[in-house]
């Protein structure tokens, strides 16, 4: 009889309940989405966590009369003020050109999928040629050409001359992955790119690092707000994405980026001690482990900042060497053993 | 007892069921989720982003670079500008070049010619003839075309080439510097068209000190000046272009 008073309840109350909360997560709207190497890579050409207006959206182009048929007219016009121009995704420079014409100085990047980026009315070319990595400073916005006040004109074609197709700038990191309609509105960058500007060596030892690394390819883009590790965060220093001076304890300084490369737990970082010249990578499994707690601290705290790459160390293993300690990484078993000087301190279950 | 089997088969579906429905709940949330679906460091992210603080080896922005310089400068000793005619001096690219009355310097969004230019403008700037008062939101190429001249001195770093248009390369002598020149016309739409109603002539002034900016020397740079009228300009005042262009001091 307990059985059959149950019954009636579950059907009555408990399933109805269950289908309606299925049927309220399914159709709830996804999260914004966030750019994958698969998916929407590209981020706004910006310093990161600055807003920025879009004043003319693809198809109006009040500034471009007669090139209603080209990729101008598809173009979108975002007020910057004689700022850095960070390249909004991986690829080299395909075209530099000092133009007395309307787009004034303006470069075009190859786009690693293909397609043809080129950033307009520029004041200064910090790059002319060679490859760029996303978020690379590539020149400085201004008012050359037919320009009504300084902007960046930028767009997305099938090629490098003013009569390719126009193409979709969207999905843009932080818009567009839904599928939504650009709109004369702010919208904040999450362009951290590597470092913020090319003549500090810093940035200089990042790229390198990242370039030696393999690029967007093997390393991965630049993590997003709200992603990537946050060193320090025990010792209640604020995180963000790419930090500077980050020094949990005496003696341990440096700076650190986060990087992900196709999916949520493929991560990396490029580490660079103070004082050091070279910086180094930590690759997902290492990296996870290293970044595990132990005692109330990030292990940056206790073998401070990676002195090398990750190497074969034998019988299958690799090993990094850290300040005041180093990690062996077993691919095969996914495990980690991280040890404090030579003194084996904890383990860890990760994989590459 | 089996009376009891056909309840008891409903409850098992009904488990079965529920746990499914719970599976694709959590299936959802972990696909609606920021979060990662397997332990790692960006678990680990705290809640909060704050501007990073640059290192001091980190150079400034250009757009940080603070101050303005004035659009009217004493003349240098040894430099000679036509009568009446003004000096302006830029000195992050290290030259200055004679303003003919009632000509000046515009960013496009004030009537007025500027009184003093932020110094993040002096590697990209329009100089102005029969062009005020300025209407903002007018385009600079129907200005011209209208009758307005316009003078746009830019940065060229030592590799660019230009592959879409003229390249300077006819030399004239100015002082001690080569000047190399070319001409270009442009259509209604500002792309290059050899019958086109906007004429630009372009000049390359080799720069006797290396500027530097922000992001570093710029070794071999050399001033870009593109010089913009109608292509039905008189004489007199392509006269007046060339006057402009050959004050260029460079220092």
């Amino acid at each position: 009889m307990a059985d059959h008073s149950k019954h009636p309840l579950l059907l009555r109350f408990v399933l109805p309940a269950l289908l309606v909360a299925a049927f309220i997560l399914a159709s709830a709207p996804a999260a914004e989405a966030h750019n994958t190497w698969t998916g929407g890579y590209r981020k706004w050409p910006w310093k990161a966590g600055i807003d920025r207006t879009v004043t003319t959206l693809p198809g109006e182009c009040p500034h471009c009369p007669g090139s209603e048929t080209t990729s101008a007219w598809k173009a979108i016009d975002v007020s910057m003020y004689y700022e850095t121009v960070y390249s909004i995704s991986p690829g080299s420079i395909a075209l530099y050109q000092p133009s007395g014409g309307k787009a004034g100085m303006y470069l075009v990047v190859r786009d690693a999928d293909g397609s043809y980026v080129t950033y307009e009315h520029l004041s200064r070319a910090i790059v002319t040629s060679g490859t760029v990595v996303a978020g690379q400073p590539i020149a400085v916005s201004g008012c050359s050409g037919n320009c009504y006040g300084a902007h960046l004109h930028f767009q997305r074609q099938d090629g490098t001359g003013f009569s390719s197709n126009a193409l979709s700038l969207t999905p843009i990191s932080g818009h567009g992955g839904s599928g939504d309609a650009l709109a004369h509105a702010a919208y904040t960058s999450d362009n951290a790119g590597i470092g913020y500007s090319s003549g500090g060596s810093v940035s200089k030892a990042f790229q390198t690092a990242y370039n030696a690394g393999g690029g967007y390819r093997t390393i991965g883009v630049t993590a997003d707000i709200g992603l990537g590790w946050s060193p320090c965060r025990y010792e209640g220093v604020v995180s963000t994405w790419w930090r500077y001076g980050c020094s949990p304890r005496s003696g341990i300084s440096g700076s650190v980026q986060t990087f992900y490369d196709s999916g949520w737990n493929d991560e990396r970082a490029i580490m660079l001690e103070n004082g050091a010249s070279t910086a180094f990578i930590l690759y997902r499994a290492i990296l996870s482990a290293y970044t595990d707690p132990y005692n109330g601290h990030d292990w940056i705290y206790w073998i401070g900042y990676p002195i090398g790459n990750r190497y074969s160390y034998g019988s299958g293993l690799y090993r990094q060497n850290f300040r005041y300690g180093y990690i062996l990484f077993d691919p095969a078993q996914c495990q980690e053993w991280i040890f404090l000087g030579s003194s084996y301190k904890a383990g860890g279950w990760y994989c590459d | 007892m089996a009376s009891n089997r056909l309840p008891r088969h409903t409850s098992r579906a009904l488990v079965v069921v529920c746990v499914a429905m719970i599976s694709v709940a959590f299936v959802v949330i972990a696909a609606t989720s920021e979060e990662p679906s397997k332990p790692g460091p960006i678990a680990r992210e705290g809640a909060l982003v704050s501007a990073p603080i640059p290192p001091p080896d980190e150079t400034a922005p250009v757009a940080s670079i603070g101050g303005t310089v004035p659009a009217r400068a004493p003349i240098p000793d040894g430099v000679t500008c036509p009568v009446d005619w003004s000096y302006f001096d830029n000195p992050v690219m290290h030259y200055g070049i004679c303003v003919p009355p009632g000509w000046g310097f515009s960013d496009f969004r004030s009537p007025t010619a500027l009184d003093r230019i932020p110094a993040v403008e002096l590697e990209n700037l329009h100089l102005l003839g029969n062009a005020f008062p300025w209407r903002p939101g007018v385009l600079p190429f129907d200005a011209i075309k209208a009758g307005a001249f316009d003078v746009e001195l830019d940065v060229l770093p030592a590799s660019a080439r230009s592959s879409t248009e003229c390249e300077p390369a006819t030399r004239e002598i100015v002082g001690l510097l080569t000047f190399l020149t070319c001409q270009q016309q442009y259509d209604d739409a500002g792309l290059p068209s050899p019958s086109g109603v906007l004429r630009a002539l372009k000049v390359s002034v080799p720069l006797r000190t290396t500027p530097a900016d922000a992001f570093g020397d710029l070794a071999g740079a050399r001033l870009l000046v593109i010089a913009r009228s109608s292509a039905t300009a008189s004489v007199k005042e392509v006269t007046t272009l060339w006057q402009i262009i050959r004050s260029i001091h460079s220092y």
